[in-house]
């Protein structure tokens, strides 16, 4: 797992020092899947980078540590034990083309040529690639690009990969096929997920769910307690799904109507009232 | 006065092998004062078309009109078309260069030669459109700002040379929820207030259904749907077909209306969706 002992985090600007983020604890335990949310500027981008060891706390502790001989612990490899994909795929691809810029990472990992074949091919299976092996990744579609991001992500073989905002410039469809690819990941090879977003199916699917709020971790706690703490919801500068909503508005007549998440949960708590 | 497409193609490397249609007879009319939803799954040939809005592309056949000017690269009519229609991109933070905030936003209006005055009030206003308290993020370099921050003042950099069209590329991508209601709240009541024109490419139905009073719907560098955003969204079939998605409203009418419960609603977007159940639930009450 990844622990986060008291981990702050502050940049120098010309108006002085600003804390980014302060006295941050957490744990990310191995396979699991986790959701950050916090309104512009709370500190999650900072907190993704500083989860996958790109940057350095200023205080605390970022570690991993294993969960069979919690003895062993070590600090994260950038790039090695966290994989890290960002919003905009542009800023992310290189190569002149997909199959190349899957290679990127592995090829300074010094890898045998077989096994980075290998763990290329593999990767483009995984996103459903293959058909654009030989394409110069600008002349991909923006889902597409991301998918490489992703796949040249998971070509380093990461325990966790962290998305940090990765499916925010996807169509529909392909933002499905990205968090269905995740969760299959996460399910098949037992990678720990991250998602940091600001979108709500994407929040339902974490067990866990951290709210920052100015640079500090306001919750840690499952999707429905997150929702059903107003102070959080309005700390994280969250927006209730409309299912929510319409909960707590049968809950000014019916006391005991329970908090839905999604339309089809609604519907079904309706049913069984009215 | 509107922008008229005509029989709009754009292919990529003609005449090449790698040849491509991005767009194939495009015809739309989008309205004076309307809020116009682009959406269409990712390579649907969204980007292209607003590129030719104002003249960052030509089409390859057909004609692009804008207020009656036929979009072509001749300087005048170029410099005419592009005063008037105004584009957000992607990722406008990209194209960040001032020192600071204020001069970011200032940019545009200088090169339109505002004075001093219409400067300062076109920043202040365009910054408090965006939600953002100039005071504070004045003298900051615009690189300083977190990512939902940076894309506001690029937001407000567009905004503040007043155009009549302004196109806004999938502009609430890593804004939170919060601040996204905020923005498009401001940028429909620019549009009751100003007459502005918007014309928005999103991926977001749930925010297309609460703000675009049409769509247009590009499926294959073809439209596959114009006309009301209600219509589009009550054909499931379509909405499958085109890899788009229902917005949460409409997936909760229709969860209710299967299973049958006595709470009925019409499918509409989120904020009708709400006062519509207020009404339900005072009148079920009794019961």
């Amino acid at each position: 797992m990844i622990r986060l002992d008291k981990v702050s985090y502050q940049i120098e600007t010309s108006a002085g020092a600003v804390q980014v983020l302060r006295d941050i604890d957490l744990e990310l335990p191995d396979g699991s899947i986790s959701a950050i949310v916090g309104p512009n500027g709370s500190g999650k981008s900072t907190l993704a980078r500083l989860v996958s060891g790109l940057l350095r706390p200023t205080s605390g502790s970022v570690r991993l540590l294993s969960d069979v001989d919690t003895q062993t612990v070590m600090d994260v490899r950038p790039g090695l034990d966290v994989g890290l994909v960002f919003q905009n795929p542009d800023n992310q691809l290189v190569a002149t083309t997909v199959e190349d810029d899957v290679a990127f990472g592995l090829e300074n990992l010094e890898l045998p040529h077989a096994e980075m074949v290998q763990r290329v091919g593999d990767a483009l299976h995984l996103l459903g690639l293959e058909q654009f092996r030989d394409y110069p990744p600008h002349r991909l579609s923006g889902g597409q690009k991301q998918k490489v991001a992703i796949a040249g992500v998971l070509a380093m073989k990461p325990s966790f990969l962290i998305l940090d905002e990765a499916t925010s410039l996807l169509d529909p469809t392909n933002r499905r096929e990205v968090m269905q690819t995740v969760l299959r990941l996460n399910n098949e090879l037992g990678i720990g997920i991250v998602i940091v977003t600001h979108l709500l199916d994407e929040v339902l699917v974490a067990s866990r769910v951290g709210v920052l709020a100015n640079g500090v971790l306001a919750a840690w706690d499952s999707p429905r307690a997150v929702f059903s703490n107003q102070t959080v919801v309005e700390l994280g500068g969250l927006v209730l799904p409309l299912s929510a909503r319409a909960s707590f508005l049968m809950q000014e007549r019916w006391t005991d109507f329970p908090l839905c998440l999604t339309p089809e949960e609604f519907a079904r708590a309706t049913c069984q009232l009215i | 006065m509107s922008i008229d497409l005509k029989n709009v193609d754009y292919v990529y490397d003609s005449g090449e092998p790698f040849e491509y249609f991005a767009l194939r007879g495009i015809s739309l009319h989008i309205d004076d004062g309307a809020f116009v939803g682009i959406v269409g799954r990712t390579g649907s040939g969204k980007s292209t078309l607003v590129e030719h809005l104002n003249g960052l592309l030509f089409s390859t056949r057909g004609e692009v009109i804008v207020d009656d000017e036929i979009v072509s690269k001749e300087r005048t009519v170029l410099a005419k078309v592009r005063r008037r229609v105004g584009i957000v991109f992607q990722y406008p933070e990209d194209q960040f260069f001032a020192e600071t905030v204020f001069e970011e936003v200032a940019f545009g209006c200088r090169n339109y030669g505002f004075s001093k005055e219409q400067v300062d009030e076109s920043v202040h206003k365009a910054m408090s459109t965006v939600g953002l308290d100039l005071e504070r993020f004045l003298s900051l370099s615009p690189f300083q700002l977190s990512g939902g921050e940076q894309r506001r003042v690029a937001i407000a950099s567009v905004i503040a040379m007043g155009q009549k069209y302004i196109v806004l590329d999938e502009p609430t991508a890593g804004l939170d929820s919060g601040t996204k209601l905020a923005v498009l709240t401001e940028l429909e009541a620019l549009r009751q207030t100003a007459n502005v024109t918007v014309i928005l490419v999103s991926h977001n139905m749930d925010e297309v259904a609460e703000f675009c009073k049409e769509v247009v719907v590009l499926d294959g560098g073809t439209v596959a749907f114009q006309g009301s955003t209600d219509a589009f969204f009550s054909d499931v079939d379509l909405v499958d077909r085109t890899g788009l998605e229902l917005p949460e409203s409409y997936r909760l009418a229709r969860a209710l209306k299967e299973c049958g419960s006595s709470l009925t609603v019409n499918e509409c977007s989120t904020s009708r969706m709400l006062d519509s159940l207020r009404l339900c639930v005072s009148d079920l009450g009794g019961a």
